[in-house]
């Protein structure tokens, strides 16, 4: 037995507290860097060392600060009978992009102006707004307050001018590449508007094998389309056309060229600041072409569930019509793959069967979406592929969740535990410290240490019954 | 079994195994001698288990191989903190020879 008596001087314990406040920062750097963004430790790493490699450095930077809220003003305007919304806001040199919703659907997004003009409207209507500023510091978005205007009850002029535009690759706005569009991302995501509310979108992308899709804009004439296939490095042209559903006799089309290049090389071409010639048509002053590409048949795809909502863990059902478009469909068997993809462009399940469509006009097909899918808005793509041409169909449909724990009006589900988790390991963390404090605090306290010869002393080891030594 | 599911069930190896580095802490810091050595070896022993459960569910390459090298470490501590302990035991037991 040994008593413990330590003297600790006043200097040994601000080194002993540094030390400790050393330990505790550097663990939580550690933990936070390794749960949330394990990659985040090696590059600033690499970044620590490089300066203090560096005898001098320069620094010149232009620090941004997070997204504005916009102030949105604007008013119904009637302009030789032509009716639109204008929308203005502050400019904000933190903001890069601008989304607008109107009615609480998206009606046009990756915006770099600070206005915008709304000819999709009616007369003796009201229409609510809200601006999302975008921008690369904070939160990255800062939503204004919502303002509703309302139109005149009249407005009579000139006939309406149906129109439909490509306006953004990759969430940028294509009216701001200076250069060729070039991109890097082999999958890229389009977006448009057209003056056609609930028009079906068709769209062609001339990139090798031909792909053709469908799909359709919201109330507000929105849309939004990602490539199915890693498309080739090279040049690619989309044209799309939109349709009224109600009339096919109402069109408008747009096309839009662009460029795929390795990531390396967009590099390269960026800092040589080399200007070149936009490549970009609008169609729509053209005569509108007949609604045919090469492909044999298109694929229409509608949901059955009710208001197009599925429960986790409930099937999705869905119907797949075959429009046949060529007399002389090859009698042959098609790939046909079902993908589920949330609003991320992640795919949440994909399956496939072959199906010959000539002898079959539609389809009804149900699909189990997993009970922990998170809620969210998805949409379900019918492809099918014969080799040459790549045909696509889509739907959208909405998944809720049943929660795990629901107090009152508060529902918590499995996902948004799950979603949590990094949360949950940085709390973890703190409370095995702070339990590691408690019991290196309780051990000082500790009077004596126990060896084995105490434990023998104090009969822990007693002899074994029935043992001659 | 569901990715999330297997995620929780990992989460829960990594907050019961933290508990135990903590009270074997508090062990190491309250014994001496053999008993301090044995269970020096099973916190080591404890902590690796601890990490190979942590760099299994992290998000890079390598990582099952680096948690199997982890899990390698854990059984050796742990066995030497056994025989550490089996060896104080039989000399106490005046099985060996002082």
């Amino acid at each position: 037995m040994k008593k413990r008596v330590k003297k600790i001087t006043g200097l040994r314990k601000i080194a002993r507290a540094h030390a400790v406040f050393f330990l505790i920062s550097f663990g939580l750097y550690t933990a936070l860097s390794a749960i949330l963004t394990p990659s985040f430790i090696l590059s600033d790493m690499r970044n620590k060392s490089k300066a203090l490699a560096d005898d001098t450095i320069t620094l010149v930077a232009k620090v941004l600060a997070p997204p504005v809220e916009p102030i949105v003003s604007g008013e119904a305007v009637c302009t030789n009978g032509n009716l639109s919304i204008q929308l203005n806001w502050p400019t904000d040199e933190n903001s890069t992009s601008f989304d607008i919703d109107r009615d609480g659907s998206p009606l046009i997004t990756s915006l770099i102006e600070s206005q915008y003009a709304d000819s999709n409207v009616v007369v003796s209507a009201s229409y609510t707004y809200t601006v999302t500023a975008r921008g690369p510091m904070g939160p990255g978005s800062a939503v204004s307050k919502p303002i509703a205007i309302k139109t005149p009850d009249e407005c009579k002029g000139s006939t309406l001018v149906y129109y439909e535009k490509i306006t953004a690759i990759e969430s940028k706005n294509i009216a701001s590449l200076e250069d060729v569009p070039q991109i890097t991302v082999q999958k890229p995501t389009f977006s448009g508007h057209t003056n056609i509310p609930y028009a079906k979108i068709f769209i062609t992308l001339h990139s090798g094998p031909e792909i053709t899709a469908i799909t359709y804009a919201n109330g507000n004439g929105y849309w939004s389309w990602t490539s199915p296939e890693t498309l080739d490095l090279g040049s690619h042209t989309i044209e799309t056309i939109a349709v009224d559903p109600n009339d096919s006799t109402i069109t408008a089309t747009d096309s839009f060229s662009f460029e795929i290049v390795e990531k390396t090389t967009s590099q390269t071409n960026a800092n040589s600041h080399k200007k070149k010639e936009i490549k970009k048509t609008n169609l729509a002053q053209r005569p509108t072409p007949a609604i045919i590409t090469t492909a044999p048949f298109e694929i229409a795809v509608s949901v059955r569930n009710p208001d197009q909502i599925v429960y986790a863990g409930n099937n999705l059902s869905f119907n797949v019509d075959f429009i046949k478009k060529s007399p002389t469909l090859a009698n042959q068997d098609y790939k046909i793959f079902y993908d589920v993809i949330d609003s991320d462009g992640r795919t949440v399940s994909e399956i496939y069967e072959n199906i010959n469509p000539t002898q079959i006009d539609s389809l009804e097909k149900n699909i189990l979406i997993p009970i922990l899918t998170k809620a969210g808005k998805y949409k379900i793509i019918v492809k099918a592929y014969d080799g040459r041409n790549l045909i696509e169909g889509e739907d959208f449909f909405q998944v809720k969740e049943l929660p795990v724990v629901s107090v009152g009006s508060t529902s918590i589900s499995l996902t948004q535990i799950m979603q949590s988790l990094g949360w949950i390991s940085l709390l973890l963390f703190l409370l095995f410290l702070i339990l590691l404090g408690i019991e290196h605090h309780q051990s000082e306290g500790a009077l004596i240490q126990i060896t084995e010869n105490y434990l023998r002393r104090h009969g822990f080891l007693t002899k074994r019954k029935g043992v001659q030594r | 079994m569901n990715n999330n599911l297997e995620l929780l069930f990992h989460f829960a190896i990594i907050f019961l195994s933290l508990f135990s580095i903590v009270y074997t802490f508090g062990v190491v810091w309250r014994v001496e001698k053999k008993l301090d050595t044995s269970f020096k070896f099973l916190l080591a022993a404890i902590i690796s288990f601890t990490l190979s459960e942590i760099i299994l569910i992290l998000p890079f390459d390598w990582n099952q191989s680096i948690s199997l090298v982890m899990k390698i470490i854990f059984i050796v501590f742990f066995l030497a903190g056994i025989l550490e302990m089996r060896h104080m035991l039989r000399k106490m037991d005046g099985e060996l020879k002082k």
